[in-house]
């Protein structure tokens, strides 16, 4: 897609695969808009050689097309090797400093891969990353706050207290002198746009007495390089045009805060997010919207004002909502640092799906759960964490530092903490009568197997009755574009694991899927070691089904085998469901209108940023565990939770919250006490007072106030100013983007 | 818009900006104003996305639906704007509960005034869009931005081009 987008001259994109392993959360969508977009052709199959064509000098990659089942010569400028993730060069020498242990490829071994996310070997030493193993950046980045977690049990009862301000505010008076930085953001930004023209116009707009551009506005040198202009030029205001400010302002406001010079005099303008990235095919419109939205932006700058943080306090105690292994993680890692967390769960009973009879064994390594839950739940125990179980949470108001929570079951109460974790977990999919499952006895869904597991591990018994052979069929409730739903990510390692089981037994095992997506560490391993134990596996085509045969019970499952390219029908008389995973409900809806954490189209909680920050909602103070984000399996759940504590205790350390000053303001001169904003206002903000000339008028309590500026469009004598977003400021944006261009 | 629509600067400029409606040259000016949580944020996640849409709009961010006052909108119009979309959480979404529902009011408010100039209905469009909603963010763009298209210049817009 990328390639398309800077070279719309490029004719052809092959790409050549064995199993598509789009497993991450969004991932499926995107191959398949790709497919839509006819960005690429997908190819099944390993080029045999690549040639270099001597007449014009290009390359011919001669693959056999394992799904159309024909050779093809691909012709091609450019071959792209997309090669594996390989261990650091020094990865076992620093292994052996540290005393730590490496796998037979080099990569640092896990304490337990089914279950340990970040521990090595030997306590105190924790490992992220693809250090471990090949890993998406989701994953790394949960992965390195669950590893910061784990040090903080090692750094008990610290607390921060905030240091005095030492740094003296700039003198930011006077009329304004606007800076302007252009980011390239490599080629996102300047791959379509062209960065110096827009350079060029900033310094044409009014009160800019500065623009340039930059590789990198966010890296460290485009950071120092903000704070010289800022000095040379002596600015008051600056103008930073990069990507989206719902991720990247903090960064830049921080930088500003570190020099004295105030914050909230930053403005960012969004040419990545919603221009170059949205625009591609149109650069030349896509310019004119740059230029004018630069305008845009200067033009608001010029009518920003400084305004100072407040501070609210911040209870230093934290509800984690669910008693899943995700939960167990995050009350154990908040309440072993001290702080006073309770855990909620409805069940009368903890551990979620690894508790009996839902999971017998843990993949890769065939762990009990029983086990894994036991050591699990001893930590729980010894950290001193709340536990209410047979609870619901029956109503959460409040904001970050003070959430009010109320409890319903075995306690009713009113409880107060300044961060919550969502933990709920997800639900496995219903079949709903597909494949025969509810008419057919002796078709089951792979957690029905599981508990079939528990009753008689070495001669399973489905039905009364022992099976001879049996059938999985993957993806049942997965990657169904009608219903938005992605890759589960948890059930070929399962369904393989499983497999693996049961052709112990003598039982004749057939794996029917679409992409075998072995991701998980040992996973591969698995799949190696059931093909060579005879399970077979049976590719079928996307958009097509198994057909399960018999009257009463399964006899046989068809279907068309898309590497044989011929029709099969293979006896069965167990056939296995493996369901993935959806949004557990009525919880979903539940907390979503509670606390306003957004949810994905998927119907999962959407985390703040997939990649910046995972565990993160956009609501400050509310943080997801586990699969309430997305489909996962044991240990990315457990490296979430342990992130997501980590996350929550950056608020928890302090005792104070920090407070958005982009809040209402009434003007007492002009309010007329008709107490309109009173009434509007759901957070009681406003409330009339007496004045000093015994008359009355609105006052907006800045605590209170969440800046949402309703009651500033509101007032019918325009009393009230919404701070950082005030009238002048949006009429100045108006203005300035028809003040070049309506005459063109 | 003290001009007269008669004087003959106004019908030359207007007649311009015409000719090129016709002649398929002319691009219609829209003011997007989006909330912080939702509409903006389903912008940002069709540009994750590389979703692509026609680029004929300009976003301003405010907080909350609930922010966008009827002055924003004519404001909009008075300059030359041919469309003016509002969006914001859709209900039940809000970040600050009703401010949504408030936006409807403001809403219906601008849309009389919208009626009293003489403008077309169609250049203003309420829409609620989610933070995960890429897709139909780009949907609604490429939508409404066909819908003013349609519709040509706005009069106020030929009116302002001669002034």
């Amino acid at each position: 897609m990328l390639v398309r987008q800077h070279d719309p001259e490029v004719e052809e994109v092959t790409i050549l695969y064995t199993d598509l392993r789009a497993f991450g959360k969004g991932f499926d969508d995107f191959l398949q808009r790709s497919r839509d977009e006819k960005s690429a052709t997908y190819v099944r199959g390993r080029p045999a050689k690549i040639e270099r064509v001597p007449e014009d000098d290009t390359l011919e990659v001669f693959v056999e097309d394992t799904l159309g089942h024909q050779q093809k010569r691909i012709p091609a400028d450019l071959v792209v090797l997309s090669v594996a993730a390989a261990p650091n060069d020094g990865a076992i020498k620093l292994a052996d400093i540290l005393g730590i242990e490496t796998n037979e490829y080099g990569f640092i071994d896990r304490r337990d891969p089914a279950v340990s996310a970040v521990e090595t070997v030997r306590e105190g030493i924790y490992v992220a990353g693809s250090a471990v193993g090949p890993q998406v950046i989701p994953d790394c980045v949960a992965q390195a706050s669950a590893t910061a977690a784990r040090a903080q049990l090692f750094l008990t009862g610290h607390r921060v207290t905030e240091e005095a301000k030492t740094v003296e505010p700039m003198d930011l008076s006077g009329p304004p002198r606007v800076g302007v930085m252009v980011c390239h953001c490599g080629i996102n930004i300047a791959g379509v746009l062209d960065v110096e023209d827009l350079v060029e116009h900033a310094r044409t707009v009014p009160d800019v007495v500065v623009a340039k551009n930059h590789q990198f506005a966010c890296s460290s040198t485009g950071q120092d390089e903000l704070v010289e202009i800022i000095r040379e030029h002596n600015l008051n205001r600056i103008v930073v045009a990069a990507c989206t400010p719902r991720t990247h302002e903090p960064i830049f406001r921080e930088t500003c805060a570190r020099i004295g010079f105030n914050p909230y005099l930053l403005e960012m303008v969004n040419i990545r997010d919603q221009c170059s990235w949205v625009h591609a095919r149109q650069p030349a419109e896509a310019q004119v919207k740059a230029r004018a939205l630069i305008r845009m932006g200067v033009a608001r700058a010029r009518h920003l004002e400084p305004l100072q943080e407040g501070e609210v306090p911040m209870t230093q105690a934290a509800l984690v909502i669910g008693g899943g292994i995700a939960g167990i993680q995050a009350a154990t890692d908040l309440a072993a640092q001290g702080f006073p967390i309770t855990l909620v769960e409805k069940e009368g009973r903890l551990g979620g799906r690894l508790a009996a009879p839902n999971l017998k064994y843990l993949y890769p390594n065939m762990r009990p759960a029983a086990e894994v839950l036991a050591a699990k739940l001893k930590r729980l125990k010894e950290s001193g964490a709340r536990i209410l179980l047979n609870t619901e949470v029956e109503n959460i108001s409040g904001f970050v530092g003070s959430f009010d929570v109320e409890l319903k079951g075995e306690t009713e109460e009113s409880l107060s903490v300044g961060a919550i974790i969502l933990a709920t977990g997800a639900d496995l999919a219903d079949p709903q009568g597909e494949y025969g499952y509810e008419k057919l006895a002796n078709v089951v869904t792979s957690e029905q197997l599981e508990r079939a597991l528990f009753e008689n591990e070495d001669a399973v018994i489905v039905d009364g009755r022992k099976p001879t052979s049996a059938a999985f069929v993957l993806c049942v409730g997965s990657r169904d574009p009608e219903a938005c739903t992605g890759c589960s990510r948890y059930c070929c390692p399962t369904a393989i694991k499983q497999a693996i089981h049961l052709c112990r037994q003598g039982i004749d095992t057939t794996i029917f899927y679409r992409d075998i997506r072995t991701i998980s560490t040992g996973a591969e391993e698995m799949y190696r070691q059931a093909r060579g134990m005879g399970v077979l596996f049976v590719r079928i085509p996307p958009g097509q089904k198994v057909e399960v045969v018999g009257d009463g019970r399964v006899e046989a499952v068809r279907c068309y085998d898309d590497l044989l390219a011929r029709r099969l029908e293979v006896p069965a008389d167990l056939v296995i469901l493996s369901v993935g995973m959806r949004a557990r409900q009525p919880e979903t809806d539940k907390f979503h209108d509670m606390l306003k954490t957004s949810v994905g189209l998927d119907g999962f909680f959407l985390e703040r940023h997939p990649e910046l920050a995972p565990v993160e909602t956009a609501v400050e103070g509310v943080f997801l565990a586990g699969t309430v984000q997305g489909p996962k399996d044991i240990v990315d759940s457990v490296a979430q939770a342990s992130a997501a504590a980590a996350k929550a205790s950056v608020f928890l350390a302090y005792d104070k919250v920090k407070q958005d000053p982009a809040v209402a303001v009434v003007d007492e001169a002009k309010c007329r006490a008709c107490g309109a904003c009173v009434d509007l206002c759901q957070f009681r903000a406003p409330e009339l007072v007496r004045t000093a000339d015994d008359t009355f008028a609105a006052r907006v309590n800045a605590s209170l106030c969440k800046g949402c500026g309703t009651c500033a469009s509101w007032c019918p004598s325009g009393a009230i100013a919404s701070k950082h977003f005030t009238d002048r400021q949006v009429h100045a944006m108006i203005d300035a983007f028809f003040a070049e261009e309506v005459a063109s | 818009m003290t001009t007269s629509s008669d004087s003959p600067a106004t019908k030359e400029a207007g007649a311009t900006l015409l000719q090129r409606h016709a002649a398929s040259a002319w691009n219609p000016h829209i003011v997007v104003f989006a909330c912080n949580w939702c509409s903006y944020a389903g912008a940002d996640t069709a540009g994750v996305s590389r979703i692509q849409h026609q680029p004929h709009f300009r976003m301003i961010r405010v907080m909350c639906s609930g922010r966008i006052q009827p002055g924003f909108v004519l404001r909009a119009f008075e300059k030359g704007a041919d469309g003016v979309l509002v969006s914001g959480c859709h209900f039940g979404d809000c970040h600050y509960i009703f401010g949504n529902e408030r936006a409807v009011e403001q809403f219906e408010k601008t849309m009389n005034v919208v009626k009293l100039l003489g403008l077309e209905q169609g250049r203003l469009r309420l829409e609620w869009i989610s933070a995960a909603e890429g897709v139909r963010f780009a949907q609604v763009i490429n939508e409404f931005t066909d819908q003013v298209r349609e519709l040509g210049p706005s009069p106020l817009a030929i009116k302002r081009a001669a002034i």
